[in-house]
């Protein structure tokens, strides 16, 4: 009853009842810094981070894949997941798509929904490496095509190229929750708001 | 005596505006039923006629703010490519005798590969088992822990079916020798080979073939890559990875009997 919340509990400290001299609890001691250190971590500066290495490796990749469609087509055959009719229009289409949502990761434009897009990718990359593992197949992921001299990440699925994947995963859930700085969306927001005000 | 009447308020209707507790309860029968429209006391604030317009699509686009505008160029953008895909692999076609994995059909006849130096030192070709046998062709690499895996169950088909007309062959399809996985680029060798016969003790063949003319011809993308050669030289089986010795055993059946 609003009634009996009334008198039981007092709207302001000039009320009887509010005991305006109990302390109030602290926070237990840490290493100093740590509240700044961690407003900070939480802040939109390490996105500019997770920006640039999803971005990154999004666009390297789809420009890798780009270049040698026709290898990264018999790379998706391999998996043996996708039917053949669908095997040679998405070797077009996902190096392309890659490589949009790099250019959109890189320079912060619509940065949520970009992460969602690349977190979407990612998950089912694991999928389809792990239903390959787990189906004995030993073969080239294709993560990052057969150009640019990028042999050194030329690698067989394994448990590394799955757990490469998730933490690129982290990276997407991070841009997905905090909304970034030094972006485009950062512009028009702020350009948003100067406007409202001057109005 | 004469009563002094005190002046009473005229009897007002409750005021419209001002709902009832009946009214506040049951909102939904504030208007009756066959008043089609609420009356004038009961409308929003009037709306600027310019307002209540309604606005075409031209003027819709036009007040589309920068985000929504992004959006669109996004979709757009992503719908196309799709398209374009779609378009360019229409021109573009996989191979008639591909299956969906990029290997050979089943039903199509098997390429001839070339005699190749083994393990053993003797050489031996597919041409070779023509009309005689069936053949469990397996393209492998030495570093490939499925293919390694896969000895045990190729052995196991050697041994309880060689006597029926069945004969394994292996064949090298990687570039790359047995240390490829701890990070050794160095090119395949035929000690590579020798190295992958004795360890896993096979009691077939395994073929070095350096060139990966066989592994291109057959369309090997994964390791180990199987396919079963019926006597006549057809192929009644392509499949890759790992396969159990019962499902392998069920395909050569079905070859033999063919």
């Amino acid at each position: 009853m609003p009634a009996s919340n009334s008198k039981s509990m007092p709207r302001s400290a000039s009320e009887p009842g509010c005991d305006v001299t109990q302390p109030v609890p602290s926070a237990p001691a840490r290493w100093p810094g740590w509240k700044t250190a961690w407003s900070f971590v939480r802040g939109p500066y390490p996105t500019l981070v997770s920006r640039v290495v999803l971005g990154g490796v999004f666009l390297v990749a789809g420009v890798s894949k780009a270049l040698d469609m026709q290898s990264f087509a018999g790379e998706i055959s391999a998996y043996q997941i996708v039917p053949a009719a669908l095997a040679q229009p998405m070797s077009i289409a996902l190096p392309l798509l890659e490589i949009l949502l790099g250019v959109y990761l890189l320079v912060g434009l619509m940065q949520r929904w970009a992460a969602v897009a690349a977190g979407a990718l990612l998950v089912i990359f694991i999928g389809v490496m792990a239903w390959a593992l787990a189906k004995g197949l030993t073969l080239d992921c294709g993560c990052f095509g057969n150009t640019l001299g990028l042999s050194a990440f030329r690698d067989t699925v394994s448990l590394g190229t799955i757990a490469r994947d998730a933490l690129l995963l982290l990276l997407a859930i991070h841009l997905n929750i905090v909304p970034g700085v030094w972006s485009v969306d950062a512009f028009r927001h702020r350009r948003a708001a100067t406007l409202s005000s001057d109005t | 005596m004469a009563t002094k009447k005190t002046p009473t308020p005229p009897k007002r209707r409750p005021s419209s505006n001002v709902p009832t507790s009946r009214q506040a309860a049951t909102p939904h029968r504030q208007f009756p039923a066959s008043q089609s429209e609420p009356s004038p006391e009961h409308q929003t604030p009037a709306r600027s006629p310019r307002r209540r317009r309604r606005q075409t699509f031209g003027q819709r686009l036009m007040h589309l703010s920068t985000g929504s505008w992004f959006a669109i160029v996004t979709g757009a953008l992503v719908i196309g490519i799709i398209v374009f895909a779609i378009i360019a692999s229409r021109g573009n076609p996989t191979g008639s005798s591909s299956t969906s994995t990029g290997l050979l059909a089943v039903g199509t006849p098997a390429p001839a590969i070339a005699s190749l130096p083994a393990a053993d030192g003797k050489s031996y070709s597919l041409t070779q088992y023509k009309g005689q046998k069936v053949v469990v062709l397996e393209f492998f690499a030495p570093w490939c822990p499925h293919c390694q895996n896969e000895t045990a169950v190729l052995k196991q088909l050697q041994q309880a079916d060689g006597s029926k007309g069945v004969q394994v062959l292996s064949v090298s399809a990687s570039a790359y020798g047995r240390n490829y996985e701890s990070g050794d680029q160095s090119p395949i060798s035929m000690s590579d080979v020798q190295w992958f016969s004795s360890t896993f003790g096979l009691n077939y063949p395994a073929l070095f073939d350096p060139s990966l003319h066989a592994a291109n011809t057959y369309g090997v993308q994964a390791f180990p890559t199987i396919y079963v050669v019926n006597k006549q030289g057809v192929i009644t089986y392509a499949g890759n990875g790992e396969i159990s010795y019962a499902s392998l055993q069920q395909q050569v059946n079905a070859a033999l009997s063919q």
